[in-house]
């Protein structure tokens, strides 16, 4: 016995969420374009039959997706096809079954052709012979039929039938280490978590060890009891530079965020679970360990920074090829994993070396100067030591930017990037930023 | 202090494609304004865009130079440019020559200069471009190159263009040339007029790149400091010394565009002649063949006075040269009919390359030729379209492919495209663009403004919609890319390539030149125009039938008898599907209203239904008078000479010259100036200088001043699409031929229709539709019975029926079909299997036949024949078993009507069965609407309604904005008129629909009758079942 799950309209991002929903109702399911098949004939007795099984699909798949077709049938094809025949904008879930053999044929013998694949390339052939239903086209006969199109084509027709065996590579869940343990006792101070964070974190490590992986993020939550009042879970997140396995390192980093906590409420249950994962970096043993392909020492220090600082409080350049400065000179939160670097076209930087002449110190919003008789001032006058550079660009944006740039100096002999704005007659001047 | 002189010497226009944003014309008339000394335009590797800023550059009196501008790349990184500006002849040929050969390097559109190139020019200097054309190692690299070859001739360019690291590389530059020992000069390195054109500027560098603008980054100008700068601003950022240099280089640079002679071919004359002698000697002999009975006195002056005007202007190789070709296809038996401006002449009529006899005609041979103006005159030649090749492979083989070359035509940007490519360059969504792009009509001149800021689903903020609007408007006729004429030829006496940059084209083994038809017209080049009519494949196709027919050995052009009533009373009642140019709607409309009965009738009424005289208001007068309503007058007897054959009323563009010779006193010359300003009006403008001393002197000479106003209207009218008597007097002939074919030899006249397609204004349903309505006897497409092409078959009716031919199946190749009807000679075919062994088919194209029921005679019915094409047959298998077609067990049901339909419009585009509109007649008549047939009985006035697809839409601009759309039902077609504020209301359902319904008053005057739409229905969804129909949109 099959399901077939076809959540309408389809989007990418349900597949995961769907697939772990489905796993509370059976290990084997695959995917087959947009629809989930779930082989549901070894949990029907433990679910409570028919019924039982109805009710828990309804009740996990809704709250994953809100509307599509799901169909119940003998056969795998045979719920696949029914589940694609749907209309297509249903609201809510909408049933069908075909439990028993007679039943799946009277109503695949309606399906259009066109929904089987192996159909596609002999579509018009089909369609000028007046074949339109999966009906008419088992009704001509099958030798004929055998060699005037594909082997392939009668397969699958008999496997949407129950006639032949439906083969295919059942869905690999993904590994995720999750385990919960309660605490012998209510907690209240961090300091007595310690040691149980830490016999998880073993575990984990364990764990990590036997299946060769590393874990990048990771999430400890704190589960609270109060009489009073009903808390949400403290959330710890760690997210580190470079994967990793070791209990040691990754205790570290626990103990700078315990440390610097303050629980709500007493904590009653802790658990730990991985968010990203990877394959371990195998290496050779040495004799002396000094592995600096690792790189480990700016890994770590960004991670004790992030880990002090918070995570966005660490940003990282994002330079962009454009000759506006603020527009050229952005900033985005380090860590994501969005955030490579990007690098920027070689050739067109040096060929212009506009980077160069714009000082690496940017004032967040340019800032106006005063002017007396037509000088730019800053605590004193402002001589102009170079410039202009015309930078009239940007009309694309609505960041329309007009203006000539110059280099001044004060009586200091401090140095600035200043501009004047060439939209109006009288003469506008602003500091942009300033040379080291 | 007085302001500095300036010369600009890099100057890139919009034909150097989607790098600069100005059109040279623009360029030249900010330069004049500016009161620059001179200008050089120097496109990237091409000169195209030069004729066009001299003829500005005339009008302005600055002086213009001639360059062009290279990149080169450095083999250990880095790229210079350089910018080489002709000064003598000489110098301009080896600049040619190098362009062609950097051209012909690469693939089109792209060239590749190589350092020793250089070495070729001659006479020329050359200016060494600094950032950002080079970079600064590229430049370093460039001087020692240039040193080399050009030791006291090149310059090193400076630029003050505002950029950053600018003083540095400016010092870089003075370091450079004091190095070498050279002077420096400002250059501008100019891509715009105005400052304002940035963006425009921008759009178009991201278009050529592939981008949205806001990806490009540095790859565009950081400002807006590349346009024509006032001197002012120019003394300010440039040295004197660099300036005068400017003048400098302006003054040595000779070379002027109007130094370029042409030089015809010589080989078109035998040795012992000279070309004035053979042309000569040939004329007379041909005037000997035409007329039998001795040359007319008339016609022997006129010859005379014409050849003597060649010989005075040098023309005689111009004939010679047409002459040639035509007798080229003469002997090959091509069909071929000249026309254009210079075919009216008596010369031409004896050289064989035109019909109109002189003897009738009032020809005025200063309208091609004039002793005032040096320009060549122009002859079109029309060749069957199915076999102009042949005479295009002709040419190269005569002259060569260093002395022949095709005319280039400048593609430009049109509403959709502009759309597109302005949308994409501005980061917007492709669905969105491409819905836009969609949405605007074909009939819309200009981007839809309301349609795309009203659109409720488009999610665009209204700044960028306007922005994206503003830029598609600036961006529409700016040049897009370069392609080739369809049959201009340019031929030289010398390498082609020192006359002008020969590139090659994306066909193999094709070249154009950079220049466009204007460009060789303002400069006097000889062009030949070699087209294609599809008639004339049809006429001779007809002919060949007709003599099999009649049992003759040949019935040739001439066999044709002149003066028909028979066909003249056909056409009278616009009973004209498929002949040669009477054929459309408003030909059709005319036709019943002017009655023609003779010949010269006909070449009226082609002539009558064009822009000019429509446009003049002329149309009416005429029918009047011609009807009777009106008194023929004539204001004098000069002009009564003018236009006695047109009953009064100018109709040729002749016509109005010769008015404003006689009426208002212009000269030949001057009235020929007219006809050239005539034909470039719409894109330049200048005829106003024209209108004052038009209207004066007709109002002198007694006419009104509404007349007046109307002549000039109709030269403006000419303007659109000028028509000379001798176009009409040709293309009359051609429509008389074939309307004798269709009126005496239908069935030929089919078969040779059906053959020749795709052309003319109907589709191979309507030809077979209205034949039938003839009593033409159609039968369809059978592996039995056809061959290749459509062929009469004897019937027992006295009249041959049309037996289709293989080549009517989409997808059916040739070579297939000609295996079918080779192997069927020795005895037809059993049943499929044999089909398919003797003949080698495979499974394809056995379904194709059988889709098109081309297998009817082997199988019971279309489905039977698809079931046995699939079955698998193994190629040349001799011992395959013979009962593998043995009764097969699958018993599929006959396909219904309209399943037959429907394949036949899949396979064929057409069906011989039911009209599909016949299928749903009933139910239309349940909504009340009605067919053609009936329709005739309506009388004047009545509100009706009436339903049919869709087969014309036609929106001539010389109908105020009217549409004019013909529904086409079983029974025949209705014509439909649309008002414009209708059109505006019901775009979208005029874009789509196939079946349209149309509720409305009919009109009638009990001649001609159409129904004004009051209200439009589309009618598509009753269609569902017939998908496949056609849809054709003129």
């Amino acid at each position: 016995m099959w399901i077939a799950i076809a959540p309408q309209p389809w989007r990418p991002e349900w597949q995961a969420p769907l697939v772990a929903a489905a796993a509370t109702l059976t290990p084997t399911m695959v995917w087959r374009e947009h629809v989930l098949l779930l082989d549901i004939e070894a949990s029907l007795q433990w679910l409570g039959g028919i019924r039982g099984l109805k009710r828990q699909t309804q009740r996990e798949i809704a709250a994953v997706v809100a509307a599509g077709h799901i169909v119940m049938a003998r056969t795998a094809l045979g719920a696949w096809l029914l589940a694609l025949e749907g209309s297509p904008q249903p609201l809510g879930w909408r049933w069908r079954y075909a439990l028993s053999a007679q039943r799946l044929s009277q109503r695949l013998d309606r399906v259009a052709m066109t929904y089987l694949p192996q159909t596609q390339a002999y579509r018009d052939w089909f369609a000028h012979l007046g074949c339109h239903a999966l009906g008419q086209l088992r009704a001509l006969d099958r030798s004929e039929l055998q060699a005037r199109t594909s082997r392939e084509l009668l397969n699958a027709l008999d496997q949407a039938y129950g006639q032949a065996v439906f083969t295919y590579q059942p869905l690999t869940l993904p590994v995720q280490f999750h385990q919960r343990r309660e605490l012998p006792r209510l907690i209240q101070d961090t300091a007595a978590l310690e040691p149980y964070v830490k016999r998880l974190l073993e575990a984990l490590c364990i764990w990590l060890k036997a299946n060769h992986l590393a874990v990048s993020r990771l999430e400890c939550r704190l589960h609270h009891r109060d009489r009073q009042r009903a808390h949400q879970p403290t959330v710890i997140t760690l997210s580190i530079a470079q994967a990793s396995d070791e209990h040691a390192l990754l205790w570290r980093w626990f103990s700078v965020r315990l440390e610097r906590m303050t629980l709500p409420a007493q904590v009653s249950d802790i658990a730990m679970l991985t968010r990203t994962l990877c394959a371990r970096q195998e290496r050779n043993l040495r004799l002396f360990d000094d592995d600096a392909q690792t790189n480990s020492s700016v890994s770590q220090t960004l991670d004790l920074l992030r880990a002090r600082l918070g995570q966005a409080s660490v940003r990282q350049a994002q330079p962009k090829a454009d000759y506006r400065a603020e527009v050229a000179n952005t900033w985005q939160a380090s860590g994501d994993t969005a955030a490579a670097p990007v690098s920027l076209d070689a050739n067109s930087l040096t060929q212009t070396d506009w980077g160069a002449h714009c000082p690496a110190w940017l004032l967040p919003e340019p800032k106006a100067l005063s002017t007396r008789q037509d000088q730019p001032q800053l605590q004193g006058p402002l001589r102009l030591l170079q410039g202009p550079w015309r930078v009239e660009t940007g009309w694309w944006d609505q960041q329309l930017v007009a203006r000539d740039y110059f280099v001044a100096s004060d009586t200091s002999a401090r140095r600035y990037w200043i501009y004047r704005e060439r939209d109006q007659t009288r003469a506008r001047w602003f500091l942009h930023g300033l040379f080291g | 202090m007085a302001l500095p002189d300036y010369a600009e010497l890099c100057c890139q226009s919009d034909l150097s494609f989607l790098t600069a944003a100005s059109s040279p014309e623009a360029l030249v008339e900010q330069a004049a304004t500016l009161g620059y000394q001179a200008l050089a335009i120097t496109d990237e590797c091409s000169v195209a865009g030069v004729v066009r800023a001299w003829q500005e550059a005339k009008q302005h009196g600055i002086h213009l130079i001639t360059g062009s501008l290279f990149q080169a790349t450095h083999a250990a990184g880095g790229h210079w440019a350089l910018v080489v500006l002709a000064t003598s002849r000489h110098g301009y040929g080896t600049l040619c020559h190098l362009i062609s050969a950097a051209r012909a390097r690469a693939p089109k559109g792209q060239y590749a200069l190589l350092e020793t190139d250089l070495a070729q020019l001659r006479e020329c200097l050359v200016i060494l471009l600094p950032p950002p054309a080079s970079t600064l190692s590229g430049m370093w690299h460039g001087a020692q190159v240039l040193q080399q070859h050009f030791t006291g001739q090149w310059w090193v360019g400076d630029s003050a263009l505002l950029h950053v690291n600018e003083p540095a590389v400016r010092q870089s530059g003075r370091e450079l040339a004091q190095c070498f020992n050279v002077a420096r000069v400002a250059i501008g390195q100019v891509h715009m007029a105005r400052r304002s054109d940035k963006p425009l500027q921008d759009t178009m560098m991201a278009i050529g790149l592939g981008k949205s603008v806001q990806a490009c980054g540095h790859a565009l100008a950081p400002n807006a400091e590349q346009h024509l700068r006032s001197r002012l601003r120019l003394a300010q950022l440039y040295d004197v010394a660099s300036l005068e240099q400017t003048l400098l280089i302006a003054r040595q640079c000779h070379f002027d565009l109007s130094s370029l002679r042409y030089e015809y071919p010589s080989e078109i004359v035998p040795a012992g002649y000279t070309e004035q002698s053979y042309l000569v000697e040939q004329t007379w002999q041909g005037a000997q063949t035409r007329y039998s009975q001795g040359v007319p006195h008339q016609v022997a002056t006129q010859l005379e006075h014409e050849l003597t005007l060649i010989a005075e202007l040098g023309y005689a190789a111009y004939f010679l040269t047409v002459y040639d070709m035509v007798r080229f296809a003469r002997g090959r038996g091509i069909l071929c009919q000249g026309r254009g401006s210079a075919a009216n002449s008596a010369v031409c009529y004896c050289l064989g390359i035109t019909e109109v006899d002189p003897q009738h005609g009032n020809t005025l041979f200063e309208r091609f030729i004039s002793r005032e103006r040096n320009e060549p005159p122009d002859i079109d030649v029309d060749f069957e379209h199915q076999r102009r090749e042949e005479v295009i492979q002709y040419l190269y083989e005569r002259y060569g492919r260093d002395r022949a070359a095709l005319t280039a035509v400048q593609i430009t940007y049109r509403p959709r495209s502009a759309l597109r490519d302005v949308g994409k360059a501005l980061g917007i969504a492709p669905a969105l663009v491409d819905r836009l792009a969609k949405s605007q009509a074909w009939w819309e001149k200009s981007p839809n403004w309301t349609e795309v800021l009203e659109d409720a689903d488009s999610p665009l903020e209204p700044r960028l919609a306007e922005q994206w609007l503003y830029l598609a408007r600036a961006l529409i006729g700016k040049p897009r890319h370069r392609s080739q004429h369809p049959g201009g030829f340019v031929f030289s006496r010398g390498p082609l390539s020192e006359l002008v940059p020969i590139e090659p084209a994306s066909m193999a083994q094709r070249q154009v030149v950079q220049w466009d038809k204007d460009d060789l017209d303002a400069l006097g080049l000889l062009k030949v125009d070699v087209l294609a009519l599809g008639m004339l494949t049809v006429i001779r196709r007809a002919l060949a039938m007709t003599a099999w027919r009649r049992d003759l050995p040949e019935f040739r052009l001439q066999d044709v008898p002149r003066h028909d009533a028979a066909t003249f009373e056909m056409i009278s009642q616009a009973d004209t599907v498929g002949v040669f140019q009477i054929e459309s709607r408003a030909q059709m409309n005319m036709l019943p209203r002017l009655q023609p009965r003779v010949f010269y009738d006909l070449v009226i009424e082609v002539a009558i239904v064009r822009p000019g005289p429509i446009q003049g208001g002329m149309v009416h007068p005429y029918l009047r008078r011609r009807q009777g309503l009106e008194a023929i007058t004539y204001p004098s007897q000069a002009v009564k000479a003018v236009l006695s054959r047109t009953l009064g009323v100018p109709i040729f563009q002749e016509q109005v010259m010769k008015l404003a010779m006689v009426a208002a006193g212009f000269s030949a010359g001057q009235a020929d100036s007219l006809r050239r300003a005539m034909a470039a009006w719409r894109r330049r403008g200048g005829l106003d200088a024209f209108q004052t001393q038009l209207i004066e002197g007709l109002q002198r000479n007694g006419y009104t001043p509404e007349f007046a106003q109307a002549v000039f209207k109709q030269i403006e009218g000419f303007g659109e699409y000028g028509f000379p008597e001798s176009h009409a007097a040709s293309f009359a002939w051609l429509a008389y031929v074939s309307a004798w074919l269709k009126c005496h030899e239908p069935e030929s006249f089919l078969a040779a229709l059906l053959n020749s397609q795709p052309m003319g204004f109907y589709s191979p349903s309507q030809l077979i539709q209205d034949a039938r309505r003839h009593d033409v006897v159609v039968l369809a497409v059978d592996v039995q019975a056809s061959d290749w092409t459509c062929e009469l078959v004897v019937t027992e009716q006295p009249r041959p029926a049309v037996r289709l031919g293989l080549n009517q199946i989409k997808g059916l190749s040739e070579a297939h079909a000609r295996r079918i009807v080779k192997a069927r000679q020795t005895h037809s075919y059993l049943d499929m299997d044999d089909l398919s062994r003797r003949a080698e088919l495979g499974r394809a194209t056995l379904t194709l036949l059988a889709n098109a029921g081309a297998l009817d005679a082997l199988v019971t019915h279309r489905r039977q024949g698809l079931w046995q094409a699939a079955v698998p047959r193994r190629a040349h298998d001799l011992l395959a078993p013979l009962d593998s077609s043995a009764q097969s067990a699958t018993d599929l049901p006959a396909p219904s009507e309209r399943d037959t339909l429907h394949m036949d419009y899949q396979s064929l585009g057409y069906t011989l069965g039911r009209h599909p509109l016949s299928f749903m007649r009933e139910d239309l008549r349940a909504q009340r609407y009605r067919d053609s047939q009936d329709l005739q009985s309506a009388h004047h006035g009545q509100l009706v309604r009436a339903c049919g697809l869709v087969t014309l839409r036609q929106r001539p601009h010389t109908a105020r904005g009217v549409m004019f759309i013909t529904l086409e039902d079983e029974h025949g077609h209705i014509n439909v008129v649309i008002q414009p504020h209708l059109i505006e209301r019901e775009r979208t359902l005029l874009l789509n629909s196939v079946l349209l319904g149309v509720v409305g008053t009919w009109q009638t005057d009990g001649r001609v009758a159409h129904l004004l739409a009051g209200r439009l229905v589309n009618e598509n969804v009753r269609l569902t079942c017939l998908d496949a129909l056609p849809r054709r949109t003129a």
